[in-house]
């Protein structure tokens, strides 16, 4: 097996399958040395221990359109396992948030996206796991059916572990068809007026796919996910013009493919992360998980964000994503965040953040109420502590 | 075995003389759940009225190193709130408030001894409805819900419990209150809700539950398919889901039970089809009619002889109803019958239904099936003659085989009604050894000294032994397990 690299003091491991990954982890419970489990290699200068990545494990494990199930190892990227659905007209409802993110990675972080105001997250769709325990020991539950309640969900409950708990090694999902004839209606505006229309689209109950909102060089551009045959869009369209009181353009999308990422790159809202914020230049990313009455109702949205940033709401769900290329006014940004939401009953998620203010707040604020139980159950499965996740800390 | 008296009187002390009961008649009556195959009685029976109460019995029974577990309505089948002799049972009857609702958020706090249908109703007058909609829903309550990660005819489209409630209070084994998720949906971390939800009343008591809610549809569109064989009926259903379409409800009754339902009920269901498929979907008017108009088409290429449409809210309650009340209308037919409840594969659906029939021929014994076809969720209904020794030793055989196909197949032991004490001795074949311990750690964050609802879940030395050596128990308890009418 590897240590592929060993840039520095520290090494990255890239074990070539899951027993190379049970002999490393088991030979590190014996020594007592942690590491850490990533999906992207830091670069050389960012390595602050060692590490273990299952990148290179990418294969589909199974895939049953008939049965809506699929099965990956973990290391596939999102958008692969994308592309390997919608050539079977099938869709999962969490896309990749950054170009290269792995199935694990954001089943790690337990990630939803803007179709999650009606087909939810990863944790919606998963139906079984395959990981290895900080001893190396491999352990499967769930399975590769639609409904299943035999035994205790591990599978769900690792979800958000943040590679705290386990080696996520393979992952089974529900899969539901895409859908049909899918559509969306755009809107620009200066500020953030167009919650009343999101407002009264959700007081009327209208059966949108997906919605999202992003604030990007000092607008808001809004999008709306439609779908269905000509009648049923028409109807949703002319509801939606009326309520939104503002012009909405509509594009229509390719059957084939994820209803984002096929507009032109000025009206992406998904997938556009990358190529506007590069990853290793990304200096302050908060991501906030709140009730839809938070953002619907009673916290202002505008001026959260300075020019540069980017933030991403999902209102109705509901959640946020502040990234902004520097750290330098981060202290100011957090701290606004921090006054804005307390009175919420949510989360602030430090995703990223000077290591200052991560050692002064921790990684969510305020914490919440089962973390005691989380950190027991840490001290549980990995009692030597051989998996770093600072949201363990 | 009566409780002891100091035992008692501090239970007297926090809940009541009326709400502590050991008395013979009361220990009988819970004996059992909906499973009465392993009959137990509880050493006395708890019923605080809220949680302060109950984290003070708790206290009181964990001090004492006594067992205890909850129950809700007891409709469970698969025996999670039968006591282990001696536990002491803590009826959630009493738990009974709904609200506040919110609408923005759709969302509402209940707590869990409330009604599943109650639900519901308080959503409905905000065009809300609360998706989990097990055949018992008149009865079962929404901690049972989640104790079992129940689900139901509608969670082919939507999910079942744990995809509908993002938050819960809990009272752990030795008192402490926490709280799991709460409005927001979604809270970061390992997903501990999802843990609890369907932990069978094994981790912890829930007393509060935020339910999601969601909108009612516009229109509903229910078609009654009639089929001359079972094998193009579970073609069908294949086709549906391969055409892109997935229907808000895909049932399936055979033709036993449409003989049952027609004799009980009288839905007007043709006694010579060989199989009925129920297909519903839910949408805005506009893009309902030619959904329908699709799954006609799909249905007769692959042999429907006859596609009924609902005219009109009544008809489709009454096929509801019929639907719902099946496993009880079954009972006019065979006063005894064992419900199974395994998953396999859709596809794999003709294949293994014509197994099932097999392995009843082979043991001499009738079969019938109503189910969750869209999920592949199968339910048997062994009928067997409760007098006969050698035929209920046959049930047992016969259930086994059905399961043991299923785990064959791909699939499950369970789709909805759970491990409990019904199939704790099959789960070292579902289950590795290394994976039962995992589950068995994470068990003892929650419940360390195993106080709570001791004895489900995991095989149990010596029940599988329990269970083949008695026939002539077995006679009396499978007898039991038949046609509970909600
Ligand atoms: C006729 C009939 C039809 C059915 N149809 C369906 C169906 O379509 N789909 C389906 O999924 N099920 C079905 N069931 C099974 C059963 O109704 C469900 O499992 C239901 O959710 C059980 O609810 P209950 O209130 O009766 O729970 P109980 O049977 O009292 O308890 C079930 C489990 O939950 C635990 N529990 C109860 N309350 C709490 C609490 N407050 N905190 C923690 N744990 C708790 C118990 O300890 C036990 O392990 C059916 C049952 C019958 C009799």
């Amino acid at each position: 097996m590897s240590p592929s690299s060993s840039p520095g003091a520290f090494t990255v491991f890239q074990p070539g399958n899951p027993d190379e990954a049970a002999a490393l982890l088991a030979d590190r419970t014996r020594t007592g040395q942690p590491l850490a489990v990533v999906d992207r290699i830091p670069e050389p200068g960012e390595l602050r221990r060692d590490v273990l990545s299952v990148r290179q494990w990418r294969n589909q494990r199974f895939f049953h359109p008939a049965d809506m199930v699929v099965g990956v190892d973990s290391g596939l990227p999102m958008a692969e396992l994308h592309r390997l659905l919608a050539e079977q007209g099938m869709r999962l409802p969490v896309g990749c948030w950054f170009a290269g993110d792995s199935v694990g990675a954001v089943a790690a972080a337990n990630r939803f996206g803007p179709e999650r105001l009606m087909r939810g997250g990863l944790r919606d769709s998963l139906i079984g796991m395959e990981y290895l325990t900080p001893t190396g020991e491999c352990v499967r539950v769930g399975g590769k059916v639609v409904k299943n309640v035999t035994g205790y969900d591990l599978g769900r409950m690792m979800l958000g572990n943040r590679g705290g708990l386990c080696l996520m090694t393979g992952l089974n999902f529900k899969v539901m068809p895409a859908p049909v004839q899918p559509h969306g209606l755009f809107l620009s505006a200066p500020d953030s007026s167009w919650r009343a229309g999101v407002a009264a689209a959700h007081a009327a109950r209208l059966p949108l796919d997906w919605l999202q909102a992003v604030w990007r060089d000092g607008g808001w551009l809004v999008g709306i996910g439609i779908s269905g045959n000509a009648a049923r869009r028409e109807r949703l369209v002319t509801e939606l013009r009326s309520m939104f009181g503002q012009p909405l353009t509509l594009f229509a999308d390719g059957r084939e493919e994820a209803p984002f990422d096929v507009f032109a790159p000025e009206h992406r809202l998904c997938g556009f992360l990358s190529p506007h914020i590069p990853l290793s230049r990304l200096g302050l990313h908060v991501h906030g998980l709140f009730p839809t009455r938070t953002f619907l109702e009673s916290v202002d949205l505008d001026g959260l964000a300075t020019p540069g940033d980017i933030l991403v709401v999902h209102p109705i769900g509901g959640d946020f994503h502040l990234l902004a290329p520097s750290d330098s006014a981060a202290e100011r940004q957090v701290s606004q965040l921090r006054d804005r939401f307390s009175e919420e009953r949510g989360s602030l998620v430090f995703e990223k953040v000077p290591t200052a203010l991560r050692e002064r707040w921790g990684r969510v604020d305020p914490l919440p109420p089962e973390r005691i139980l989380m950190k027991r159950l840490k001290r549980q499965l990995d009692p030597a502590g051989i998996l770093v996740s600072s949201f363990f800390d | 075995m009566a409780l002891d008296p100091r035992v008692r009187k501090k239970l007297i002390r926090v809940l009541g003389s009326d709400y502590v009961k050991d008395d013979p008649i009361t220990c009988y009556s819970y004996r059992c759940d909906g499973l009465t195959l392993h009959p137990a009685e509880p050493q006395a029976v708890l019923y605080p009225a809220d949680r302060d109460q109950l984290v003070a019995a708790v206290r009181i029974l964990s001090e004492q190193g006594i067992s205890f577990l909850p129950r809700g309505a007891g409709t469970g089948l698969s025996g999670g709130a039968v006591p282990r002799e001696g536990s002491v049972l803590i009826e959630m009857v009493r738990f009974r408030a709904i609200g506040p609702i919110d609408p923005v958020n759709r969302t509402i706090e209940v707590e869990p001894g409330v009604v599943n249908l109650h639900v519901s109703h308080a959503a409905q007058p905000h065009g809300l409805y609360f998706v989990p909609d097990p055949s018992s829903q008149k009865a079962c309550s929404v901690g049972g819900n989640v104790g079992e990660n129940s689900g139901g005819p509608h969670t082919l489209k939507y999910g079942v419990t744990v995809n509908h409630v993002v938050g819960l209070e809990v009272v752990l084994p030795d008192g402490e209150v926490v709280e799991l998720g709460g409005p927001a949906w979604t809270t970061p971390g390992p997903d501990l809700l999802s843990l609890f939800i369907g932990s069978e009343g094994t981790l912890g008591i829930v007393t509060k539950i935020i339910c999601r809610l969601t909108p009612l549809p516009e229109r509903v569109h229910t078609m009654l398919a009639v089929f001359g064989s079972v094998r193009e009926a579970c073609e069908s259903v294949s086709a549906i889901i391969r055409a892109g379409i997935v229907p808000a409800a895909l049932e399936m009754i055979d033709r036993i039970v449409i003989q049952a339902i027609e004799q009980t009920i009288g839905a007007g269901f043709p006694t010579d089809a060989e199989a009925v498929l129920i297909v519903e979907l839910e949408d805005l008017r506009e893009g309902l009619d030619a959904e329908a108009e699709q799954i006609e088409t799909i249905l007769r290429a692959n042999g429907a002889v006859d596609v009924r449409q609902a005219a009109d809210e009544a008809e489709r309650a009454l096929i509801w109803r019929a639907r719902k009340e099946a496993f009880g209308a079954l009972g006019s037919i065979s006063p005894s019958f064992y419900t199974q409840d395994g998953v396999i594969p859709r596809s794999a659906l003709p294949r293994v239904l014509e197994r099932i029939l097999a392995i009843g021929a082979a043991h001499g014994l009738t079969i019938a099936n109503v189910f969750h076809a869209g999920d592949g969720n199968l339910h048997p209904l062994i009928l067997y003659n409760s007098r006969d020794p050698a035929e209920i030793e046959a049930t047992h055989q016969a259930g086994r085989e059905i399961l043991e196909t299923c785990l064959a197949e791909g699939g499950s032991l369970s789709g909805e009604h759970g491990i409990g004490l019904e199939k704790s001795h099959l789960m070292d074949g579902a289950f590795d050894e290394v994976s039962l311990n995992h589950m068995k750690q994470v068990r003892a964050v929650f419940n360390p000294r195993e106080l709570l609802n001791p004895g489900k879940i995991f095989p149990q030395p010596g029940r599988c032994g329990e269970l083949k050596g008695r026939p002539g128990d077995a006679a009396a308890q499978l007898r039991a397990k038949s046609g509970i009418r909600v």
